[in-house]
């Protein structure tokens, strides 16, 4: 078990088009024994972070600190870490039990403990029974367990896993999440989890660090992440559906702050008042945050339901709001059709306020 | 299954159709074709093959009972007579040895030559793919020009290399490597391995960069160095692969002749006769063709077997 931080790392690709910057000055500390997940889009950094601390790709600037220790110049096998690969990467010619001490054959564990340690790892992962199978002869999620296995067997100061459920079906990867979270509870080793899957990120984590373009956008638990997000990138990614976003105007009006958007007018709660910000400014509102209201009630706004879809325990609600179209979250048994008219109400205390319009617009708070 | 029923209803529907038109007078010529359509469609295929493989195989075993030669082109029937003569021939077992050696060297320096220097291609460098196309250049160019090449490049007066060696002092004569029986059996074998290693590169060079990049990074992390990685990685990814190549290169240099035949004719003193020049010899030297056709069916056989060994192999690594 170890501490780990990231210290200004800065990873540049260079072509003959250019360069590419991969990761901007990323600086992180992870404690003993956490869980963090990296979450973004493709090409966010997130997996070239990864690499970084595995030591299969070498920074540009900045170091790797395992424990206090600088471990950046170091090759992958002097770090004490363990590695799932989004394709599993098991040894194909060899089999299950070839596979689990591939890595303590070569670090010249003794034979006993090595027979030893295997059979401890097959009976916690439940995979003793194909310990004879090659990796082709294995599904999804006993390929999984046994690159969890191959990992866990040398009981590594931090566990690095890229993407390590996105080639399970649906239905395994919520089964495989779970049993990643309580193998997590058991071992208690510093976990670093790349993802590109927001739920995934928000089921395991201690902490989440949301990025996009190589930079980190915004580090904190989940519940921070998803109700105090810190810009419009971060609230428009953490989500499903996502946070809906109206675009328009701050401007100050009888001693208040108002948003407002055609059609649409808002008070800014007072917290977020107080900073005084005018101008360009988008409104974003989660689908759960937006009310069906009886019409005439004060400060309701009339929108017309485009298209209704049912998902299972609850609907989701498209409807056109003078030109802007939001999603409203209900329970099932709210039935709206195509056309009709309805009044929505905003929870001003549930409101998110980012000032400009752009995916990094800050949030006002 | 939802689909089954619609479909069904409609093949329903097209049968009744079918009935209402055609009615009972369907033709012999439609019957046939119903129920024989699939050997139809095969027949042009397999009577290629027939005519232009079964066919000269059949000749040649049926040819290979006969004492024929041109000035009695009908033949004598003479039973396994060949066959007894070439089992008791002390030449044809020394070409048998000559041919395994042959085949044997050709193929196990052309492997472990392509597999290095197929290594070597992967590495990226400033000027990969001139050098990648390169390497394909002796096994482009037509094998008569190679030899004309090698045979002056091997001059024992004013060849190439002989000037090298004696200007280096490697040697303090020159050496008559296509002359001397020692000499000229590995000489032969170089050429056959440059102008062949190319297949091997091609090869070995498309499997290696389909090897998964994650199974190597998983290796280093693992803690294996450059020299176990290749071993328990490139390795055992490259070994299908190697074994078609050997199964391909064994069949092909066992019955290779331009080259051995260009370049010394089976000498000196019978050093380099193969079992393709001894075929030669006796259906075109000695005229005859009953004998020549006899060893070439034993080599047809001997390739059987080796094929078959293989083929067991093969099968017993796929349970």
């Amino acid at each position: 078990m170890a501490t780990v931080r990231l210290d200004r790392l800065h990873k540049e690709f260079r072509s003959i088009g250019g360069a590419v910057h991969a990761l901007r000055d990323l600086t992180l500390d992870i404690a003993d024994g956490e869980f963090v997940s990296l979450v973004g889009p493709s090409g966010c950094g997130k997996s070239t972070a990864l690499r970084i601390i595995a030591g299969l790709e070498t920074p540009t600037s900045g170091r790797v600190l395992f424990d206090g220790q600088d471990i950046t110049g170091l090759e992958p096998r002097d770090r004490n870490i363990a590695m799932v690969f989004q394709s599993y990467a098991l040894y194909p010619h060899m089999s299950v039990r070839q596979n689990l001490e591939y890595g303590l054959r070569k670090r010249g564990v003794p034979r006993e403990e090595r027979e030893r340690k295997v059979a401890a790892i097959g009976a916690m992962l439940q995979i003793t029974p194909l310990f004879d199978r090659r990796p082709r002869q294995l599904s999804g999620g006993q390929r999984q367990r046994v690159a969890l296995g191959r990992a866990l067997i040398r009981d590594p100061a931090v566990f690095l896993l890229d993407e390590p459920l996105s080639n399970l079906d649906a239905k395994l990867r919520v089964h495989m999440r779970a049993e990643l979270a309580a193998l997590h509870q058991k071992v208690r080793t510093t976990m670093i989890y790349v993802t590109h899957d927001q739920l995934e990120a928000m089921t395991l984590s201690d902490r989440i660090i949301v990025m996009n373009h190589g930079v980190m956008q915004q580090v904190g638990t989940p519940e921070e992440v998803y109700s105090r997000p810190a810009n419009r990138f971060v609230a428009e990614f953490i989500g499903t559906p996502s946070m809906n976003m109206i675009e328009g105007t701050l401007r100050p009006e009888g001693g208040r702050l108002l948003f407002s958007a055609p059609g649409i007018t808002v008070p800014v709660p007072p917290a977020a008042a107080r900073q005084g910000t005018t101008g360009q400014a988008t409104l974003g509102i989660r689908p759960e945050d937006i009310s069906l209201v009886p019409p005439g009630t004060p400060g309701a706004i009339p929108a017309q339901v485009t298209v209704s879809e049912l998902a299972g325990a609850e609907r989701f609600h498209f409807i056109a709001l003078n030109g802007h179209s939001v999603i409203v979250r209900t329970p099932a048994a709210t039935v709206l059709h195509p056309g009709e008219t309805v009044a929505l109400g905003l929870d001003p205390e549930r409101l998110h306020l980012f000032s400009g319009a752009g995916e990094d617009a800050a949030a006002i708070r | 299954m939802a689909s089954d029923t619609p479909q069904g209803a409609v093949r329903t529907f097209e049968d009744g159709a079918v009935r209402e038109r055609a009615g009972a007078a369907r033709t012999l010529a439609s019957t046939l074709l119903d129920r024989h359509l699939g050997i139809i469609l095969l027949l042009p295929s397999a009577l290629t093959f027939l005519v232009l493989l079964v066919f000269p195989l059949a000749y040649g075993i049926y040819t290979s009972f006969f004492e024929r030669h041109v000035l009695d082109p009908e033949g004598t029937w003479v039973g396994l007579g060949n066959y007894v003569w070439l089992f008791t021939n002390p030449n044809f077992w020394h070409s048998l040895l000559i041919s395994t050696f042959w085949a044997g060297a050709t193929v196990g320096l052309q492997i472990v030559l392509g597999t290095a220097v197929a290594l070597l291609l992967h590495q990226s460098f400033q000027g990969r793919s001139l050098v990648r196309g390169l390497v394909l250049f002796p096994y482009m160019m037509p094998v008569v020009s190679v030899i004309l090449v090698w045979m002056l490049l091997y001059n024992a007066l004013y060849g190439v290399i002989n000037y090298v060696l004696v200007q280096t002092g490697i040697v303090s004569r020159p050496i008559a490597w296509l002359s001397q029986p020692d000499s000229a059996f590995w000489s032969v074998v170089f050429v056959g391995v440059w102008k062949y290693f190319p297949f091997v590169v091609v090869i070995v060079l498309a499997r290696l960069q389909v090897i998964p990049q994650d199974l190597y990074e998983a290796a280093r992390i693992d803690g294996a160095g450059p020299i176990a990685r290749f071993f328990d990685i490139t390795l055992p990814q490259l070994r299908d692969v190697l074994l078609v190549v050997a199964l391909l290169r064994t069949i092909f240099m066992f019955n290779n002749f331009e080259i051995v035949f260009l370049l010394t004719g089976g000498g000196p003193l019978r050093a380099t006769m193969t079992l393709p020049i001894l075929v030669y010899e006796q259906a075109f030297g000695v005229y005859e063709l009953g004998r020549g056709s006899a060893i070439a069916v034993v080599m047809f056989f001997i390739l059987i077997a080796v094929m078959s060994v293989y083929f067991a192999f093969l099968r017993k690594e796929n349970d």
